[in-house]
């Protein structure tokens, strides 16, 4: 592998089907895959922890390499009424 | 006589979809059930409570330097504004709106799949500074679904007005009209407002004035080269005894315009006068003859 040129491993890679694992083959193939893995980026879920990868995304060397992000938003997980009883129902349960 | 503190208010009960097993279980562990049933909602609570979700996107953004384009999206791909989404939409937009106003490099292109009043009416001047802030900088607009207000309550056609006049540099805009019962995304009096536009795409979803959408139009000829018309349908107004169809509407444009490419879809003919529907043979017909041919463009230019 490392005989190959630059050139022509960066064209087999990139006419391959995208694998965001194949980047930690070797560090040619990070060299090479590595930007076109972080260009999109998304968050599809609304937790502290997909908050929380967003923000440690951002502080690694891979940041300079986002072009795009998208946020996909969800509908509320329950409508505002059954927040509210499922609230007051934990809360009696507690107090007994 | 029962005070009220014992009233047991039965409607605040939680409606479980499966028989609750109460018998054999300890209060905590009935409270561990609950939290465990319900842990994407106490999630959700979590992070909208602690504003989680702006914090984190304050703190992200400004440190991908290379970024250049922001969507603001839902799963499903309808270019309709659903009230389900309404408010979580709300809250992704001024959490993006807050996290560009931090970040030292230009956003070239912003996505939003709806808007709805919340984002552009009955907000404070400072929130709305920031949403022209980042309108002023970017060169592409992407809005499929502009949900404001309804036929007798306009109270976001001023602030839309504002909105989109603040979009100085923009280039290439899309937007889709959801509201059924009038147009307010392009009008005579908006003016020039994108001078550098080259691309404009619009989805009426009603009838317009044609009057106004051909100044509106021609307001924009020396730079608009591409032209997206979808679900159009013009309003009846007989002026001099003659009234705008689509056929006048084109030719008009063919002259004023120096567009390199039309696209049309879903056009209606103005109701009322016993005009022929507009068929797709009619709107291919024009996509060929309206755009300016190379050679036209050539002479033009010299």
């Amino acid at each position: 592998m490392d005989s190959l040129p630059l050139e022509i491993l960066t064209k087999i890679l990139l006419n391959l089907t995208p694998n965001p694992s194949d980047r930690l083959v070797c560090h040619s193939f990070d060299d090479i895959l590595t930007p076109g893995c972080f260009r999109r980026i998304r968050t599809r879920e609304f937790t502290k922890d997909a908050f929380d990868r967003l923000v440690s995304l951002s502080q690694s060397r891979v940041s300079r390499y986002v072009k795009d992000y998208e946020y996909l938003v969800h509908p509320p997980v329950y409508r505002r009424t059954y927040y509210t009883h499922f609230l007051l129902l934990l809360g009696h349960i507690r107090k007994c | 006589m029962v005070g009220e503190a014992s009233i047991h208010a039965a409607d605040n009960l939680l409606c479980l979809e499966k028989p609750y097993p109460t018998i054999n279980l300890t209060l905590d562990a009935m409270a561990e059930s609950l939290v465990r049933r319900h842990e994407e909602y106490l999630h959700q609570e979590d992070v909208l409570g602690t504003f989680y979700d702006v914090l984190s996107l304050s703190k992200a953004l400004p440190h991908f330097r290379n970024l250049r384009s922001v969507t603001v999206s839902r799963f499903d791909l309808v270019d309709d504004a659903p009230g389900a989404y309404e408010a979580t939409t709300e809250r992704a937009w001024w959490a993006i709106i807050k996290a560009l106003n931090k970040c030292e490099y230009p956003v070239e292109r912003l996505h939003v799949d709806a808007v709805y009043n919340g984002m552009l009416h009955g907000v404070s001047m400072s929130k709305m500074t920031q949403v022209y802030t980042v309108l002023g900088e970017l060169k592409e607009l992407s809005i499929p679904a502009i949900s404001l207000g309804n036929e007798d309550n306009r109270p976001g056609h001023a602030a839309l007005k504002v909105f989109l006049g603040s979009g100085q540099n923009l280039e290439v805009v899309r937007l889709g009209n959801t509201n059924r019962f009038r147009m307010d995304l392009v009008d005579k009096d908006l003016g020039c407002v994108w001078p550098s536009l080259r691309v404009l795409d619009l989805a009426a979803n009603t009838a317009v004035e044609a009057e106004d959408l051909v100044a509106f139009l021609e307001l924009h000829s020396n730079t608009l080269r591409e032209l997206t018309l979808r679900r159009v349908g013009l309003l009846v107004r007989v002026d001099n005894d003659t009234h705008w169809v689509w056929e006048r509407v084109f030719e008009r444009l063919h002259n004023s315009l120096t567009l390199t490419k039309l696209t049309l879809s879903h056009l209606q003919a103005p109701h009322g006068l016993g005009l022929p529907a507009v068929t797709k043979a009619d709107m291919r017909e024009w996509e060929r003859t309206v755009p300016r041919s190379p050679d036209e463009m050539a002479v033009d230019w010299y």
